[in-house]
């Protein structure tokens, strides 16, 4: 029997809409997804997957009763979900947080398109909450040799190969000095997974940059707020500042400024939106590395500029629709 | 204390008033006008200078009364029946004031000013203050960042309401249920400032 009134119906045996945009997101995380696997062990590689394949089978549960697609963005934001996890995560807890970033994050306002909050984001401050020990407590130590940990499982199960801070830690609370820009540079240190390696970061965040996947007004300003405001507090010899170039180049902030800040949904749309929007991530990821007793600087002002950035928007279009109208009257007289 | 750091202390009371101790998203107090007045931009910001302003007064109100009524006779357990007396008068007051001065601003804020003698936060805010023991500018400070918070809190949820308008939100959660998983992500955010500054 011919249904003819569903004319998607043909359409829906895909399971998935192609977006090109979040196909290049996904190209552009692949380095540093290789460079978790060579750090930190081929279960890095298991936990993308892992990750990917419950955010797939969690909107395709939801989508599958509207008659819509799974869209492809959902890898993207389970990739940097993934990579922005401790690598010695437990496995029910990486999915018990992918569940609810894509329930509570995306699926509950609508689906794609219509999320407030970044998904991956919001599903990270909720394990940052519920699960402290499993996301700050243990930290493995990236595996050093030339071949790195490609012939391990993980380095969380060599001996002595489990920190208890991350380098970014140590030099907040005044313990450590900063790594030296080379190790952070190459990211053979202990962090999240997929962020601490510079250059991986850069082979794609160049790629998006160089492509205009990413809004590159959003990208510069992330880095130039958070260079100018980290250059203030050295100045004013906070305790616990790394300095600009370390701060830029640690903790995965450079992630975060070319593959979280963008985020095209949970952006503002207007331009001049975006730029405050981006001053808002960079000054209150500074700020509360600084001073809060968090580590997690970057995904709480992301949450916190998403929260604003509707505002933001509508601010700006009504000055649009006003000078617009000034405009027009000025034509007619 | 000279007048420079009690000032820098004051000054410190605004802003963890405003983002650290957030008194709706990190004390959950004045939800329900929170949820039902965060439909529209424009509504949202008349009810959040109005409770700016009657947060501000009341408690300054609110201290002279605890200060030289209740502590001299040694009372402070009238404190609750005082305080909603206090604000309950006050807004009364504004309103008449309003309504025969600025018949504009009435109408504009004329159904929000009866609701704000039934927002918690601004009683909530008096309490904090008797228990904080603040002085009286630390008080006014206190009062006026609780009120601004309150307000930026209102405003962006209003924002992100209006975006909402057209997604296609699960029937069953429309409403105040994705408006308390709005307000639950955004006390989520503001968790991360927890330790920041500490106006206590």
């Amino acid at each position: 029997m011919i249904d003819l009134d569903r004319p998607m119906a043909k359409k829906r045996t895909l399971a998935m809409t192609k977006q090109p945009i979040m196909r290049r997101m996904i190209r552009a995380l692949l380095p540093c997804v290789i460079a978790s696997i060579y750090f930190f062990g081929w279960r890095s590689l298991v936990i993308v997957a892992v990750s990917c394949i419950t955010g797939f089978v969690t909107e395709y549960a939801f989508a599958r009763r509207r008659d819509e697609p799974v869209s492809e963005a959902v890898f993207v934001t389970a990739i940097i979900y993934a990579l922005i996890l401790p690598p010695t995560i437990p496995f029910h807890i990486l999915i018990f947080g992918m569940v609810f970033a894509i329930v509570f994050g995306k699926m509950v306002f609508g689906g794609f398109g219509s999320n407030i909050f970044n998904p991956a984001m919001v599903g990270r401050a909720f394990l940052y909450v519920c699960f402290p020990i499993a996301m700050t407590a243990t930290w493995a130590s990236a595996a050093p040799g030339p071949w790195g940990a490609l012939g391990l499982w993980s380095t969380g199960s060599l001996p002595d190969a489990l920190t208890a801070a991350t380098p970014m830690a140590l030099v907040k609370a005044g313990q450590a000095l900063p790594p030296s820009l080379t190790t952070l540079f190459f990211g053979r240190l202990a962090g999240s997974m997929g962020v601490t390696s510079v250059l991986a970061i850069l082979i794609g965040g160049f790629y998006v940059f160089y492509t205009k996947t990413a809004n590159r007004y959003i990208i510069v300003t992330v880095i130039i707020v958070y260079a100018l405001i980290n250059g203030l507090f050295t100045i004013a010899g906070m305790p616990g500042t790394p300095g600009i170039l370390p701060a830029l180049m640690g903790g995965g902030f450079l992630f975060g400024a070319f593959f979280m800040a963008t985020d095209p949904i949970s952006a503002p749309r207007t331009q001049p939106a975006k730029i405050i929007y981006a001053a808002v991530i960079a000054s209150g990821t500074a700020i509360i590395r600084t001073f809060s007793v968090f580590n997690g600087g970057l995904m709480f002002s992301i949450l916190l500029a998403n929260m604003f950035a509707p505002i933001l928007d509508y601010a700006f279009k009504n000055q649009a629709r006003s000078e617009r109208t000034v405009r027009d009257t000025k034509e007619v007289d | 204390m000279n007048i420079g750091s009690q000032m820098l202390h004051a000054l410190i009371i605004l802003f963890a008033a405003i983002f650290t101790d957030n008194i709706l998203l990190a004390r959950f107090l004045g939800m329900c006008s929170f949820l039902s007045v965060s439909r529209q931009v424009k509504t949202a910001v008349g009810l959040g200078l109005a409770v700016v302003m009657v947060m501000t007064f009341t408690i300054a109100l609110d201290w002279l009364a605890y200060r030289y009524i209740l502590q001299p006779y040694a009372i402070e357990y009238f404190r609750f029946i005082l305080f909603i007396i206090i604000i309950a008068a006050f807004v009364q007051f504004i309103e008449m004031v309003i309504e025969r001065y600025s018949p504009i601003l009435h109408q504009n804020l004329g159904i929000f000013l009866p609701l704000i003698t039934v927002n918690c936060a601004i009683l909530g805010a008096s309490l904090f203050m008797v228990i904080r023991q603040y002085n009286l500018i630390e008080a006014i400070s206190f009062g006026f960042g609780s009120g601004a918070g309150w307000m930026m809190a209102i405003v962006a949820m209003a924002g992100i309401r209006e975006r909402l308008n057209n997604a296609k939100i699960p029937r069953g959660l429309q409403g105040p249920g994705i408006t308390l998983i709005i307000a639950g992500i955004m006390a989520l955010a503001f968790i991360g400032f927890t330790g920041v500054l500490s106006g206590r």
